[in-house]
């Protein structure tokens, strides 16, 4: 079986698109002429050297002028969202380094971040296919993750600093810890929509089963990474962390902040691993 | 319908074509192509040469959206589905092609050839 991308991609070489763009010209008409031959095979007709008759140059011209206006972002882009993260960006920095307005530069962040993930989907045709199917919606589900983190803390908090409540694991599983704990169960319970969404932008961009389901997992990977890679590294160097012994506070850890929040992403995902949409456009 | 209609006549009826099949339901360029094949006996014929720049041309002009999902094999394609404008095309297309065949007829006397 000939690697028809490769083939596709040898001769459209003067094809001049955005990377995004072009990735997917070349892997539609490799899927063509895979399936052609394929349906050559299955009809015993012998397979027609169709890549030898295709005049190459004159379809990369004529793609490209139908494409033409794909390489460059849009107007909206251009003239208020980056201009306003910009300068969004340059507020929050110097709230920052002058450690004012702490809830400000909070709103701030989250408006920085909101505005770089509409315009991230709104110039899709910009990036390549593995950041449209896995990196991007990976990004979103973990970054409403962290939104709601910081909303979670504006609104149940507003004058109080986040770190007073106590989210060390020992503490959330005590049962008189009312005030940690509800907290954790709303941010429990909101792991479910950040799966949901990270897997159907995923399925959206057109991600395999896999792919939707990593990009669904992606809040859950990274505080597994977290908690495997970074906590450990910063205990033993900053001896803060731990204050119970080491074995029963990974394993409670484990617990609240890797195990359920996994289960509730994944509940959240689920759905969207399904391909039920193909179903119904293949039966209609 | 046998024998296939010149191409300068095909690429004409192309857009029609590809509207009247994506009203039925979303397909990909190879299924477009084999089902337009199919349908008129072989006469309009798709090369990958001409059917995916006149693709590409009806989606900039807002009247397909296409979007990548695996088919039923579990491989990748590109669907194309119509849009409202696309769908608002093909009733104008069909008789901008009824007229045509008429005065073609009245002419020539087609329908009878």
């Amino acid at each position: 079986m000939p690697d028809w991308k490769k083939l596709v991609e040898r001769r459209l070489t003067t094809l001049n698109l955005p990377p995004g763009a072009k990735q997917d010209v070349v892997a539609e008409l490799a899927a063509h002429l895979e399936d052609s031959a394929s349906a050559d095979r299955a009809t015993n007709e012998p397979e027609s050297p169709a890549i030898a008759h295709i005049p190459w140059c004159e379809l990369a011209n004529a793609i490209e002028h139908c494409k033409g206006g794909e390489g460059t972002m849009n107007q909206r882009t251009k003239t208020f969202c980056l201009p306003a993260m910009a300068i969004l960006f340059a507020l929050g920095l110097i709230l920052v380094l002058r450690d004012r307005a702490e809830a400000l530069q909070r709103i701030i962040w989250i408006a920085c971040m909101a505005m770089l993930l509409c315009t991230a989907a709104s110039e899709a045709k910009l990036l390549n296919r593995r950041t449209r199917r896995f990196w991007l919606p990976g990004f979103v589900s973990l970054t409403t993750a962290t939104v709601l983190l910081f909303d979670f803390d504006i609104v149940c908090n507003p004058f109080l600093s986040f770190r007073l409540i106590s989210l060390h694991p020992q503490d959330l599983l005590r049962w008189n810890a009312a005030s940690p704990r509800s907290f954790y169960v709303l941010w429990l319970i909101a792991q479910v929509a950040f799966g949901a969404l990270g897997a159907f932008f995923s399925r959206r961009a057109g991600g395999t089963r896999a792919t939707r389901f990593v990009a669904g997992a992606f809040p859950a990977m990274v505080i597994v990474g977290t908690y495997v890679g970074l906590v450990p590294i910063t205990a033993r160097i900053s001896g803060e962390v731990f204050t119970s012994p080491l074995a029963a506070y990974l394993g409670s850890a484990v617990l609240v902040w890797v195990a359920a929040p996994a289960i509730a992403v994944l509940a959240g995902a689920l759905p969207f691993l399904s391909d039920s949409n193909i179903a119904t456009v293949q039966s209609q | 319908m046998s024998k296939r209609i010149r191409s300068k006549i095909a690429r004409g009826s192309g857009e029609l074509a590809v509207l009247s099949l994506l009203a039925e339901q979303p397909l990909y360029g190879f299924e477009i192509a084999k089902q337009i094949g199919e349908r008129t006996g072989g006469a309009l014929r798709f090369t990958l040469a001409s059917l995916y720049p006149l693709l590409y041309e009806m989606e900039k002009r807002g009247w397909l959206v296409g979007y990548w999902q695996p088919n039923q094999a579990g491989r990748d394609r590109r669907y194309y589905r119509l849009t409202a404008a696309g769908r608002g095309q093909l009733a104008p297309l069909r008789q901008e092609w009824r007229s045509f065949f008429q005065a073609l007829d009245a002419l020539a006397g087609v329908s009878h050839a």
